[in-house]
């Protein structure tokens, strides 16, 4: 099989490799994305990748032919040394409200509260894709013992700062916003800040590891304005 | 400084401008205006360029005052009072004021209307837009609706005078035939008798839409059990997906960017603008048109639009 893609209404295109071989990882879709981001062409298009998908909206006056090409030149670019993996630290908050949800991945797993969190916070997790939510990080590397369906019912608001489980996922919630996913922790921590370039730390292959902390920890992180030198990264 | 105050808010008025450009891969929307046509249309007549910021009103319009003289204009507002006269507008007209005259926007014709200020409002952009982006709380005056009492620095306007008279007359806000749509890129993951629904069935708009989409009501739209797996994609205005209650949701410029739903089918462009004015008490419908036919009417709207605000800044 070959790439895929399709036409979405009028000017947007979806590209598929989830079939192609040589692009079973998600890093060589967000490959494409850099090398299509460079291009001088395409400075007023809006370019998502997730996963094995690159979506991509261009301008009505821009000729779809010219927009395959271009994104063909960036499929056949040299590959360029990739920056290394990132490792960031989130310290989580488990206990309480914070994780309003905790008690229901543990009775359906069979497991007591503080394995669930002993579990959670022990792999390093991959960003595979980032949105839904400015900065909302798809985290692949949960424990298969945690897998747990998202709710029937979403939320209409998450709290901002919440991490937590959908599937095989986990993720950390930005903002306050809708939510499905089952909510285990919160991090104090401030995810997007516009003041910064760009406004998230993290991108699409870094690493992420959670540090459990207590709700008197959170607090002070919280209070402290410098919580941001918190955030530890490893090479 | 030069600026207006905003006295009457209306129930949902915010500042837009064309749209932020390249933070979509960090998950943050490209944002604009909901009804970009009428928004070209309040920025030309404004004489001002389509990158500049105006107000997008929704379901009724707002009263200011400004300390300056000002052209400004309004595009989708039935009556506007300046001072003590009542007009009769067009659906979108130039205008001037004094300073210290209340200007009153009142009935809009649909659901959203623009109001633009010759020389634009003089604020920041934020990640390269004056885009209010409300998932984020960033952009516009201060990440937020307006209130009564912000008072938003304009642009110094060096003829605020009016010489010749041009409005824009098209009506856009009375066509309600069905919506056209370009059926996929997800079809695959429906049944025929779910597709068949949609093309068949009349939906109501819900109290449920935002900002972020439209939520729709009517004959369930039922997506294959085996489609809640597949890996979330990159997602775009238009879109209408589908979650597991089988009720379409159509995706506005302020969606989440990334989302795991099927979807169905598409609106284009000119499409989405006229969902964006339809009347909440009327219900809506689809017929499906190709990809091909989505893309010549979007072309159609755009060369229109470009066509008249190149006659209006030729004939100003």
């Amino acid at each position: 099989m070959a790439i895929v893609w399709y036409i979405l209404g009028d000017f947007n295109i979806q590209f598929d490799f989830s079939k192609a071989p040589g692009f079973d990882d998600t890093d060589s879709v967000y490959h494409i994305f850099e090398q299509l981001r460079q291009h001088p062409r395409t400075s007023s298009w809006h370019i998502i990748p997730a996963y094995q998908t690159l979506t991509i909206s261009y301008p009505w006056n821009d000729s779809l032919d010219e927009v395959i090409n271009i994104v063909h030149e960036s499929i056949t670019a040299p590959k360029t040394p990739k920056t290394p993996s990132r490792r960031f630290l989130i310290p989580v908050c488990y206990e309480g409200d914070f994780g309003p949800d905790l008690p229901f991945v543990a009775d359906l797993h069979r497991l007591s509260r503080n394995e669930v969190i002993r579990l959670h916070a022990q792999p390093d997790y991959r960003i595979e894709a980032i949105g839904f939510t400015p900065g909302f990080p798809y985290l692949s590397g949960l424990p298969k013992e945690l897998i747990t369906p998202r709710k029937d019912t979403p939320r209409l608001r998450v709290p901002a700062g919440s991490v937590a489980i959908g599937g095989h996922q986990s993720g950390i919630y930005p903002f306050s916003s809708p939510g499905g996913w089952q909510l285990i922790g919160r991090t104090p921590v401030i995810l997007f800040n516009v003041a910064n370039t760009p406004p998230i730390p993290y991108q699409q292959g870094d690493r992420l590891h959670f540090t459990p902390i207590t709700p008197h920890e959170y607090d002070e992180l919280l209070r402290n304005p410098q919580h941001h030198d918190l955030w530890e990264m490893m090479p | 400084m030069n600026m207006i105050e905003i006295l009457k808010p209306g129930p949902f008025s915010h500042i837009q401008d064309s749209g932020r450009r390249g933070y979509e891969y960090l998950g943050l929307s490209r944002s604009g205006p909901l009804d970009f046509r009428l928004f070209a249309v309040a920025q030309t007549l404004a004489g001002n360029s389509w990158d500049e910021a105006a107000i997008e009103m929704t379901y009724q319009g707002l009263d200011f005052i400004s300390d300056t003289p000002i052209v400004f204009s309004v595009a989708g507002v039935q009556d506007v009072r300046i001072g003590s006269h009542l007009y009769q507008l067009e659906s979108g007209e130039r205008l001037v004021a004094q300073p210290g005259e209340r200007i009153s926007l009142g009935t809009l014709r649909g659901q959203r209307a623009y109001l633009a200020i010759r020389g634009g409002f003089d604020i920041s952009p934020v990640l390269g837009s004056h885009c209010t982006d409300f998932t984020a709380g960033i952009g516009g005056w201060h990440g937020r609706s307006l209130r009564a009492g912000d008072k938003i620095p304009i642009k110094h306007c060096v003829d605020a005078s009016i010489s010749s008279r041009v409005s824009w007359s098209q009506d856009l806000w009375t066509d309600h035939s069905p919506l056209q749509v370009v059926v996929g890129p997800n079809a695959d993951e429906f049944p025929a008798s779910s597709l068949h629904a949609l093309f068949q069935g009349t939906y109501m708009i819900t109290p449920a839409s935002n900002i972020m989409g439209i939520r729709l009501q009517g004959p369930p739209v039922k997506p294959r059990v085996e489609s809640s797996t597949k890996q979330s994609k990159g997602t775009i205005p238009g879109a209408i997906q589908v979650p597991p209650d089988a009720q379409p949701i159509i995706l506005l410029n302020q969606r989440g960017t990334v989302g795991g739903y099927p979807v169905v089918a598409t609106l284009p462009s000119p499409e989405l603008w006229r969902l964006a004015q339809w009347p909440t008490a009327k219900t809506l419908s689809f017929v499906a048109i190709s990809p091909a036919q989505a893309q010549a009417l979007s072309k159609k709207a755009f060369q229109d639009l470009m066509t008249w605000h190149q006659y209006v800044t030729d004939h100003a």
